[in-house]
């Protein structure tokens, strides 16, 4: 995928985040369109490391916008990225239940990290509380990541270092 | 140097960290970072949020329509503002009475002329809100144009939603009181002679405790601002959930239950 592409997706993903994505919200949560994505291209994609790109770009725009101090997001969008990339090392990426694990391990290690650097800057909101609605987000999250990746890996070049690669 | 030069891609994720570190270092220190380029950036987002929430709530009607709710959808609005409106009138008829038997016995022994202070409001839209957040952050369709300032206490039908922590031409960005550690002076409204300070707390809701020991406050007593400090007078908190007499303070603490549905707003009033 070109970059341009991607940037796209990204700047799409962070127009409707928190306007047009409300009217399609299911009992008030709507999916995190960005660490979506961060997911799902960090998965798909190595070497141009859009997750990481985007992800501090637009995690930077968001807390700009939305949040009352800026980093929270980005950071936390860049570990998850990274962390993807690492495991994606060992992770056969065409088997969407590899993709579930490692999407379930980034939404919960996203939300960790977001909430401690917030917490750093001053939100008083306890660990318990910041978790509660992570179910419900996680669950909407997880089948937009599901279609994103079902969209994307049919246009996934092969790479050598692929442990699949014939 | 040759390390780095080794190893490319290590080097510029730990670049790319230490940039952002920096950034949330600044932005901690400085309380949000607020200079043109973020303004300018909310600017721009304010008028394509706007446009995006309201194809965002016309979708929305139209489903909630496909499935013959929306008449009930409107009924249960207006009696929710119907509510707002009488929860309102019962705290400041309550306020007003104890206000004006006060001011009668003042006026009476000083001859002093009592002077009309109402709010200046100006009411707006929420143009952003994001339901995968676990913030209660917003950004409001009314600005620096409206006479709107940082620090402004904002509320709805229900009472006190929290304050403008920025603002700019045609937006605000408003923090919700559970979301700061900032400390609200209060009083009760049965007495309102027994006074207190409550911030947020890590439960997402409000606690703190009472100036007197002696205080007769129970669980149910409804809080409102007390007018000293950042917020006016007369905004309704919440509702006291627990009271717990703590012998080392010797004060009573208490946990409120707010009185805003932070998740489910819409319309907001911002108080100049």
């Amino acid at each position: 995928m070109k970059y341009w592409k991607a940037g796209i997706a990204f700047l799409v993903a962070f127009l409707i985040q928190t306007s047009l994505l409300n009217g399609i919200s299911i009992g008030g949560y709507t999916p995190n369109l960005l660490l979506c994505l961060v997911i799902v291209f960090s998965f798909l994609y190595e070497e141009d490391m859009y997750g990481v790109v985007y992800g501090a770009v637009f995690g930077v725009l968001y807390d700009v916008c939305y949040n009352y101090i800026i980093g929270p997001t980005p950071i936390a969008l860049v570990l998850v990225a990274i962390f993807i990339l690492l495991v994606r090392e060992y992770a056969n990426i065409e088997n969407v239940i590899n993709l579930w694990f490692v999407s379930v391990v980034s939404m919960v290690g996203y939300y960790l990290i977001h909430w401690g650097l917030c917490r750093i800057g001053g939100n008083p909101v306890g660990i318990v509380y910041a978790l509660r609605d992570l179910p419900g987000i996680g669950i909407y999250s997880l089948a937009v990541v599901t279609i994103i990746y079902f969209i994307l890996i049919r246009k996934v070049v092969r790479h050598r270092k692929d442990r699949y690669f014939r | 140097m040759r390390w780095i030069t080794e190893h490319k891609l290590i080097s510029v994720l730990i670049l790319i960290l230490l940039i952002l570190a920096v950034i949330f270092a600044v932005s901690v220190f400085t309380d949000g970072m607020n200079n043109t380029a973020t303004g300018a950036v909310n600017k721009g987002m304010s008028v394509i949020s706007g446009g995006l929430s309201s194809v965002g709530n016309t979708i929305r009607d139209n489903i909630t329509g496909l499935f013959a709710y929306k008449a009930l959808q409107e009924q249960i609005d207006e009696l929710e503002n119907e509510n707002d409106n009488l929860r309102r009138q019962l705290v400041e008829t309550q306020l007003d009475r104890e206000e004006l038997e006060q001011l009668e016995e003042l006026s009476g022994a000083l001859n002093f002329e009592y002077a009309s202070n109402k709010f200046d409001m100006v009411t707006a839209d929420i143009t952003s809100l994001d339901g995968s957040n676990w913030t209660n952050i917003f950004t409001i369709d009314r600005g620096t144009e409206s006479g709107i300032e940082a620090g402004d206490a904002v509320v709805n039908g229900m009472g006190l939603v929290g304050r403008i922590q920025e603002t700019g031409d045609g937006w605000s960005k408003v923090v919700s009181i559970i979301d700061e550690d900032i400390q609200v002076s209060f009083k009760l409204v049965r007495d309102r002679k027994q006074l207190g300070v409550v911030s947020g707390n890590a439960s997402a809701s409000i606690s703190g405790y009472m100036m007197d020991a002696d205080s007769t406050v129970m669980e149910g007593d409804v809080l409102v601002t007390s007018g000293l400090g950042t917020y006016p007078r007369g905004l309704e908190i919440g509702n006291v959930k627990t009271v717990v007499y703590n012998s080392n303070t010797l004060l009573k603490e208490i946990t409120v239950e707010p009185a805003v549905n932070f998740r489910g707003l819409e319309k907001v009033a911002v108080i100049k």
